[in-house]
């Protein structure tokens, strides 16, 4: 799954002052590699759909890019591997993978994980998205994906003076719906529900371990979801999606459009 | 008959390591006088079992944990250890190996526990010289090591290890020394000087508030010199215990600067120069103190001021809710000492608190 939401990404840094922030690189870079997770999905027989939720590896030497740099490429049957472009510009290093851990029939299990350097200056840090899905087929044009993800942040820093370590990690279950409705459209839509939570701090004045079970209180923490309609075509995808959370007992949306193309060489 | 051999010999190989025999004699970072801090063979009196630390004056334990889900200064403030403590942890015992009857630890906290009895030990030994101190008097002390800080609110459980200080708890009258952190260059816990200004403490709530954690509640300012007076005078004596007046800046650098007599500032100036905390109106006092200790000698000056100290429970008693002030316990204390030495002692403390020049009673000179 790849995709762009260049629209989407220019409404959300373009401030009331009507300046595009071009100074909070950081936190573009973190929208990127959202939008990156997020989206770019597609379907025909041969482009089944591909995202963050479910357990799709492109075929051997099988290449996706999209209008933001996404790019993926499917090394065997059983890896693939990528990288945001646009983030890399940045010069922030990134790394997604994904592995076909088992293939029992037409179930399938794979780990996933996109990892981007947060280092700056003398302070190293990485972010990340690890995920394991397995997927399971209801009817001929119906799959349904479950899994776990898990967030990640951490960032250290030692030198001779100070001695810094924060890390957090929020674990989300996550479920995944694609439905092919026919051979030029399809439905995908996600939903990731917060289940537990830790954040570790280290420093030279004390150390704090925190653990949160949002489950006993799930209103403590938003419910990201994800709905997206694709059409695919001989030349490119275009998908017509949105994204957002449930807030305070009511759901936030933000759409957005995206192009893409997967191909051979 | 051979499986009882078997046995036999399958428990001394497992058994316990050789234990060493009193007095138990073991090699720690320990300060030695003017030399400062080495790793030292270092005999203990009063030490009785190494599993766990414990001995005539104290057991030090670890793995403790602060109950935080109630409001934190009524936790302090009580004297029951149910309320504070949801976890009372447990006596640590040491990894060592025993070479010539010296116990060598193994690792940081068995060192760490060593150093914090022995530590402990000197202290109490020389209060006992110095001011007749009993163990039946002063209790039976427990030491914490590394306490845990553990707040559970809802769905989330939060544990807090603050690190690099040391505390004394009134009412359960427990000591606690916090986490080693890079910025100490000796380990809090491993400094003499800071272990004897925390008896101090313990003293002090013996000697002045009885063990009565209502005695310390007054108005905001009358707390706060108070709280200035006790810190001043922990500093003093920690000097006095050690006889080093640098020891208490062994581990941190801004101690040295702002705790180490004589400092930098004055009554008059202590805001502007150090800060509002009463540790700075306490460094004040205590640089008085040592000055005239260094004249009239730091036992003598010592003495004036625990002579006071009774009177000064009456003072704060009597004005903890109106007005109490530094200077009616500094003329309590130029009240203990002979004619020849308050002149001596009104020389300094009037120099350190020249902003209340006229209101000490320097009759004697």
């Amino acid at each position: 799954m790849h995709g762009d939401q260049i629209v989407y990404v220019i409404i959300s840094f373009y401030p009331k002052n009507g300046r595009l922030m071009t100074k909070n690189w950081r936190r573009i870079a973190a929208f990127f590699a959202a939008l990156y997770e997020f989206s770019g999905f597609a379907y025909s027989p041969d482009q089944p759909a591909h995202h963050l939720f479910n357990t799709t590896i492109l075929s051997p030497y099988e290449q996706q890019i999209g209008m933001t740099g996404n790019y993926k490429v499917g090394v065997n049957e059983d890896w693939e591997v990528g990288t945001q472009g646009l983030i890399l510009l940045m010069g922030r290093a990134n790394l997604y993978f994904r592995h076909r851990m088992f293939n029992l029939g037409e179930n399938q299990t794979t780990f996933t994980a996109h990892l981007t350097d947060d280092s700056i200056f003398r302070t190293k840090g990485i972010q990340g998205i690890i995920s394991i899905n397995t997927s399971m087929p209801l009817t001929d044009n119906m799959v349904l994906t479950g899994g776990v993800l898990d967030l990640i942040n951490i960032g250290a820093q030692d030198n001779f003076f100070t001695e810094e370590l924060a890390k957090t990690s929020i674990y989300f279950a996550t479920a995944a719906l694609d439905l092919y409705i026919n051979p030029d459209w399809s439905l995908s839509t996600a939903s990731m529900l917060p289940v537990y939570g830790n954040i570790e701090l280290r420093s030279d004045l004390a150390d704090v371990k925190s653990e949160s079970v949002y489950l006993l209180k799930p209103s403590d923490f938003i419910s990201p979801i994800w709905l997206t309609f694709t059409h695919t075509s001989h030349s490119f995808n275009v998908e017509f999606g949105a994204f957002g959370s449930l807030i305070n007992e009511g759901i936030g949306l933000i759409p957005y459009v995206n192009l893409f193309w997967r191909f051979f060489p | 008959m051979r499986a009882l051999m078997t046995l036999s010999l399958l428990a001394s190989a497992c058994g316990p390591i050789d234990s060493p025999q009193e007095p138990i004699k073991a090699r720690i970072l320990a300060s030695s006088g003017q030399e400062g801090y080495r790793f030292r063979d270092v005999e203990f009196s009063t030490l009785r079992s190494i599993g766990p630390v414990q001995g005539d004056f104290a057991l030090v334990k670890g793995s403790a944990i602060l109950n935080l889900n109630s409001d934190i200064n009524e936790v302090i403030a009580s004297s029951d250890p149910a309320a504070i403590y949801s976890d009372r942890g447990h006596g640590l015992s040491i990894d060592y190996t025993l070479k010539d009857g010296v116990v060598y630890p193994r690792d940081f906290t068995s060192m760490a526990a060593l150093a914090i009895y022995y530590n402990f030990e000197r202290t109490f030994k020389f209060w006992q010289e110095y001011n007749n101190l009993s163990i039946d008097d002063f209790g039976f002390t427990t030491i914490y090591n590394n306490p845990i800080l553990k707040a559970d609110t809802g769905n989330t459980s939060t544990e807090i290890e603050t690190k690099v200080n040391a505390a004394f708890l009134t009412g359960v009258r427990d000591l606690w020394f916090l986490k080693k952190s890079k910025l100490a260059l000796v380990p809090i816990k491993m400094n003499f000087a800071i272990m004897a200004h925390e008896f101090f403490h313990s003293l002090f709530d013996l000697l002045v508030a009885q063990k009565d954690v209502d005695f310390y509640n007054g108005s905001s300012s009358a707390s706060f010199t108070l709280s200035a007076i006790n810190e001043g005078m922990a500093d003093f004596f920690a000097i006095l215990v050690t006889e080093r007046k640098a020891e208490l800046g062994e581990s941190l650098a801004i101690m040295a600067s702002s705790r180490v007599p004589p400092v930098s500032w004055f009554e008059s100036n202590y805001r502007f120069a150090c800060g509002s905390s009463y540790y700075c109106l306490g460094s004040v006092l205590n640089s008085a103190l040592y000055e005239a200790g260094e004249t009239i000698g730091m036992k003598e000056v010592g003495r004036y001021v625990l002579d006071a100290l009774p009177d000064l429970r009456e003072l704060w008693l009597a004005n903890r809710e109106v007005s109490f002030t530094i200077d009616q316990f500094l003329n309590l204390i130029i009240a203990k000492a002979s004619v020849g030495d308050q002149v001596i002692l009104c020389q300094s403390l009037t120099k350190w608190f020249n902003s209340s020049a006229g209101l000490l009673t320097c009759t004697a000179s």
